[in-house]
């Protein structure tokens, strides 16, 4: 907060008004004004979209005198019902957080660490950008525009492609980083290598008779709370509920069934439950067929023909119980898992009852994991088995909404980008033992020829180990809506990778660990009540396309960061003589006035209204809702698409073989050019990966026994990791209703950051309820305050993510200044590794041991 | 008497000014030019604070020592963070269950500011302490311009704002964030400013706790 005017500072007498003319205070921050008041206008509910989580929620706020005072789901939305999910009210504090970055500063103390003040100062946005845009001059300069690193969080799924998806290529860098691989990616494997499909499912749960939550929460977290919270109750009425998890979640809380499996071997009890279906002859008829005489013949330990089945949807149900199923009996899981054997025969019976209404609804706590693949293959194949996909109750792709995409950047490539966009990424991805294969095969047609190489998706935890191997590779970064100092595994790798690096600018709503060493801060809006933007989602049937707009006027000198920003960092490329961003940013063209944006704002506006043309035209009859404009689209909020239609992709799934995959050409196929390329065979590719199949074993969901570090005898604990249903991705610790009532995560305390703990544990180990212990893996140790409780199995131990914050606001951080955190990161236990087919950081399936000592 | 009582209240509104200047992103070179902090102290001494004016005076010494880059390294580190300030200089963190920005006492300054004819024009929250301070002012000032002009209606009125305004939103806080100034400020531009605020609302509590009429 500047003095705008030098007279605030003069006495009244200097400045000339004799006492008996006094005509009033001089004025800075405020204005006269005819006399009025407040308050006594309605208040309105004006609509958005959260992204507290992945379900990207259409909300409303009620805004009152320009402050956002309530929110709720937007009362048209199909996904969400009009209801939002505990953490959508924690909005409201984020966006009034008193700790938010509100103007642009930078660093003063060129010393960069953990516990060093960075000696911040509040400088201009016109100071911050001439800064940023000289350190990247200098890189095109020296011809090393590939040493621009862009680094994405939270993004939104259209303005993304405007800073992610062009402003690193048209620089000449093909370092753009996506979070998405610390996110859930290895569960997309799954899917993708049986059916295809590389993307996170939707329900039917309005009609699910069995619903199967399998390393996940979706009463708390995992891209669909409200409808899961508005849908769960029912499925009682019409079937149940089992929930395989190490820890007794909130849905395991309330289901029939909870499996509390040891970690890491859902591979396991998968492969067991398939092996009753299939013995029990339960699997679909209509979606897998049937043997040709009609007698089963899938016993125990027996080899079947493969010529004596007919399949209809499906590819390899034979060969897959040839290769792997025949001898994973629940006798053998059982053991492996510590699932008594009769369990897994009554939960396969009861799932095989419910047959294709019942879902399996996986997550991220089957795949994220080193060799989390197989998992996912294993548990995902079960909705095969049972023909539960595309079908009442069952497991549906995602449904979408129509989007415009913006032009093509191809013609602002010059010499340099073209050239330099090709050298090899910072991430690792595609080396022998980091394969990152997920989605499958790219296909790319030129002149008439099509090439088929494997598709090599985005390794973000690796972007650490990049830049510990290689120092100079990357000079300069930009980073938005980050913390991976925090939120990656073996966090601390990032802490020493970042303090070398020479220029850092973070656009953050929040200063965090990563901001720590951050050469500028940049305050970017809120984006669910400062930010314009469209995001796309789907949940309970439908797509969305739902407007993320300003409801309140933003605060301080927040910008949106992937286009205000990157409009008014064009400028001052161009002002360098690099305007090729500028040029690509002012072709946009509004859909509706034609007119071209002048300015940041009209920037913004117009990507918005580009990316939701289709929806809101109104000249089109839509499949879904009906808008009349872009007007009346920013009034709703909302285009929801038609109801997903049952059985849509049967006979065209996009797989090598069209069908639903149990053995997966599709992943030999990939497998197969990844080898080649690298001149080595699949087998070296999957031993160098770290996995244990070889053979034709590879290509089928398969058992693979579970990574450890630490041995069990040094380690004895298996330590897990889990999320709040009020995590807002691990934005909304500094907020006090996150502290206050963490208590809403069953196991958890108010204020604390416990790490459970079996009671028969602590009976052996002398340790009772609010001891203070310490956590020690292979990797550091954190000191926590403990509690005994039985949602955990002995021998297994399970603390939230989202606390330990170091560096943060007040609430989070216990106290900055002396590095001392509020509880405990498991990401600095946790060490980094990875599922290296998929590319995912491993952070589930208890790969980590640790040894508890009082502390 | 009516023009020490004008006279009294303009220097209420230059005190509260200058006070609110100090509180700004510092300006050292424009500081120094001003003199700010002696033209603060001479103001303090007039109203018989000569303890905060010699704190004043200190801070005026404090200016001459201290670089541009400490200041501003300084203000940053108290009021802005990023870390979370220590001395959020915010009404609504001190005043509100739930630490935030905007609250229910944030509105009430709006209410007020609305009432008495002023509109807060910038992109922070209106209950900022500069602000708040700045806002004493233009009342003090408007409480002069009245006595001036003999408008006991607008005196009255003004007078009125000012008390329900300094006592259940200035008052409520302010010597918090004095004190935490006073506690955790390392240079002693911001420790005197610290004991400078808390010395003078101190001083205007006990002055407004008179009937509005006889209190200039």
């Amino acid at each position: 907060m500047k003095i705008k005017r030098r007279d605030f500072l003069k006495l009244s007498a200097a400045t000339g008004l004799a006492a008996a003319a006094f005509k009033g205070s001089t004025l800075n921050a405020l204005a006269e004004t005819p006399q009025g008041a407040i308050g006594e206008k309605p208040g309105v509910w004006m609509p958005s979209t959260c992204q507290g989580c992945t379900a990207w929620c259409p909300v409303e706020f009620f805004i009152q005198d320009g402050r956002a005072v309530k929110v709720r789901g937007n009362q048209l939305s199909k996904a969400n019902n009009g209801y939002c999910c505990p953490r959508g009210h924690l909005m409201l504090q984020q966006t009034y957080d008193p700790d938010r970055v509100l103007t642009p500063m930078k660093r003063t103390n060129p010393v960069k660490g953990r516990g060093i003040d960075p000696k911040f100062v509040p400088i201009t946005w016109d100071e911050a950008l001439d800064t940023l845009a000289d350190k990247m001059m200098e890189l095109r300069k020296a011809g090393e525009p590939e040493k621009l690193l862009y680094m994405r969080g939270r993004y939104s799924p259209t303005s993304t492609d405007l800073c992610y998806g062009t402003m690193p290529k048209i620089f000449g860098s093909p370092n753009a980083i996506s979070h998405s691989a610390i996110c859930a990616e290895a569960e997309k494997m799954g899917p993708g290598y049986t059916q295809g499909f590389f993307g996170y499912r939707d329900y039917d749960m309005a009609k699910t008779k069995c619903l199967v939550v399998w390393g996940c929460d979706p009463l708390s977290s995992n891209r669909q709370v409200p409808n899961v919270i508005n849908k769960f109750g029912d499925i009682f009425d019409r079937g149940a509920v089992i929930a395989v998890d190490p820890r007794l979640s909130a849905s395991a809380a309330k289901a029939n069934e909870w499996l509390p499996i040891k970690p890491g071997e859902d591979g396991a009890l998968a492969a067991a439950i398939a092996h009753v279906l299939l013995t029990e002859g339960m699997w679909s008829k209509d979606f897998v067929g049937d043997f040709k005489d009609g007698k089963n013949l899938f016993k125990t330990g027996a080899t079947v023909d493969e010529a004596a089945f007919a399949e209809k949807e499906t590819h390899g149900i034979v060969k897959w119980w040839n290769l792997e199923l025949k001898d994973k009996t629940p006798a053998w899981a059982a053991k492996i898992t510590l699932i008594p054997e009769k369990k897994i025969v009554s939960v396969a019976r009861t799932m095989g009852k419910a047959g294709s209404a019942c879902a399996v609804y996986m997550g991220p706590g089957v795949a994220m994991m080193p060799r989390g693949t197989y998992a996912s293959m294993a548990v995902y194949a079960l909705n095969g088995i049972l023909g539960s996909i595309e079908t009442e109750g069952g497991v549906m792709q995602s449904s979408s909404v129509p989007t415009d995409k913006f032009p093509s950047i191809d013609k602002y490539l010059d010499e340099l980008a073209q050239k330099s966009g090709k050298t090899k990424k910072i991430d690792g991805r595609g080396a022998k033992d980091m394969p990152a294969i997920m989605g499958g095969i790219d296909k790319k047609e030129k002149d008439g020829k099509v090439t088929e190489s494997a598709k090599a998706n985005v390794v973000t935890n690796n972007v650490a180990n990049g830049m510990l191997k290689d120092p100079g590779a990357i000079k300069v970064c930009i980073s938005t809506w980050t913390n991976f100092a925090f939120s990656c595994t073996g966090a601390q790798r990032w802490e020493k990778a970042l303090s070398a690096l020479p220029f850092f600018a973070h656009l953050v709503t929040n200063a965090s660990e990563m901001s720590q060493f951050a050469d500028l801060v940049l305050p970017a809006t809120f984006a669910p009540t400062e930010k314009l933007s469209i995001i796309t989602n789907m949940a309970n049937l439908h797509g969305h396309m739902s407007i993320q707009q300003p409801v309140i006027k933003p605060l301080g000198q927040v910008k949106a960061e992937e286009t205000e920003v990157m409009w008014m960092l064009a400028e001052k490329l161009k002002a360098r003589g690099f305007a090729n961003l500028f040029d690509y940013y002012a072709s946009l063209e509004d859909p509706e006035t034609k007119k071209k944006p002048a300015n940041a704002a009209e920037f913004a506006e117009i990507a918005a209204k580009i990316s939701s043309h289709k929806v809101w035209d109104g000249k089109e009859k839509m499949k879904g809702d009906q808008l009349s404009g872009w007007d009346d689209f920013k009034k709703k909020g909302l285009y929801n698409s038609e109801t997903y239609a049952y059985k849509k992709n049967w006979g065209k799934f996009k797989t090598e073989t069209k069908k639903f995959e149990f053995y997966s050409e599709t992943l030999k196929k990939t497998l197969g050019l990844f080898a080649e390329k690298n001149k080595i065979t699949v087998d070296e590719v999957l031993k160098a990966s770290g996995y244990e199949a070889q053979g034709e074993l590879v290509f089928v969901p398969h058992y693979e026994s579970p990574k450890r570090h630490g041995s069990q005898e040094e380690y004895p604990f298996t330590f897990i990791d889990y999320k709040s249903r009020l995590n807002r991705e691990g934005r909304s610790q500094n907020t006090v209703w996150y502290q206050e009532f963490k208590k809403v995560d069953v196991g958890d305390e108010s204020w604390e950051d416990v790490v459970k703990i079996n009671p028969a544990d602590g009976k052996k180990l002398g340790i009772k309820s609010g001891d203070m212990v310490k956590l020690t893996s292979t990797n550091a140790s954190i000191i926590v305050k403990a509690k005994l409780w039985e949602g955990v199995r002995p021998g297994t131990i399970a603390k939230c993510y989202g606390q330990g914050h170091w560096a943060y606001g007040r609430v989070a951080a216990k106290d900055y200044a002396k590095a001392i955190p509020r509880g405990g990161n498991n990401n600095e236990l946790m060490p980094d590794d990875y599922d290296r087919l998929s590319g995912a950081t491993a952070r589930n399936g208890g790969f980590t041991g640790v040894k508890i000592q009082k502390a | 008497m009516t023009t020490d009582l004008m006279q009294a209240a303009q220097r209420q509104s230059d005190a509260y000014r200058l006070l609110a200047a100090c509180f700004y992103q510092p300006d050292r070179e424009m500081f120094v030019e001003e003199n700010l902090c002696a033209n603060l102290a001479g103001l303090m001494q007039e109203i018989s604070l000569p303890a905060v004016g010699e704190a004043c005076r200190r801070m005026a010494q404090s200016l001459a020592k201290n670089s541009q880059e400490e200041l501003l390294v300084e203000y940053s580190g108290l009021f802005l963070g990023p870390f979370g300030a220590p001395a959020h200089p915010y009404g609504s963190v001190y005043l509100e269950q739930g630490r935030k920005l905007m609250g229910d006492s944030t509105m009430e300054v709006l209410q007020l500011y609305a009432e008495s004819g002023v509109k807060h024009e910038g992109d922070e929250p209106p209950d900022h302490i500069a602000i708040e301070l700045e806002f004493m002012s233009f009342l003090e000032g408007k409480i002069a311009q009245a006595i001036s002009e003999s408008n006991q209606a607008g005196r009255a009125d003004f007078s009125a704002i000012r008390v329900r305004f300094f006592n259940r939103l200035l008052a409520s806080w302010a010597p918090i964030l004095g004190s935490i100034l006073k506690e955790q400020a390392t240079l002693a531009f911001y420790r005197d400013l610290g004991e400078c605020l808390v010395g003078f609302i101190s001083a205007e509590q006990q002055r407004l706790q008179k009937p509005a009429l006889q209190t200039p």
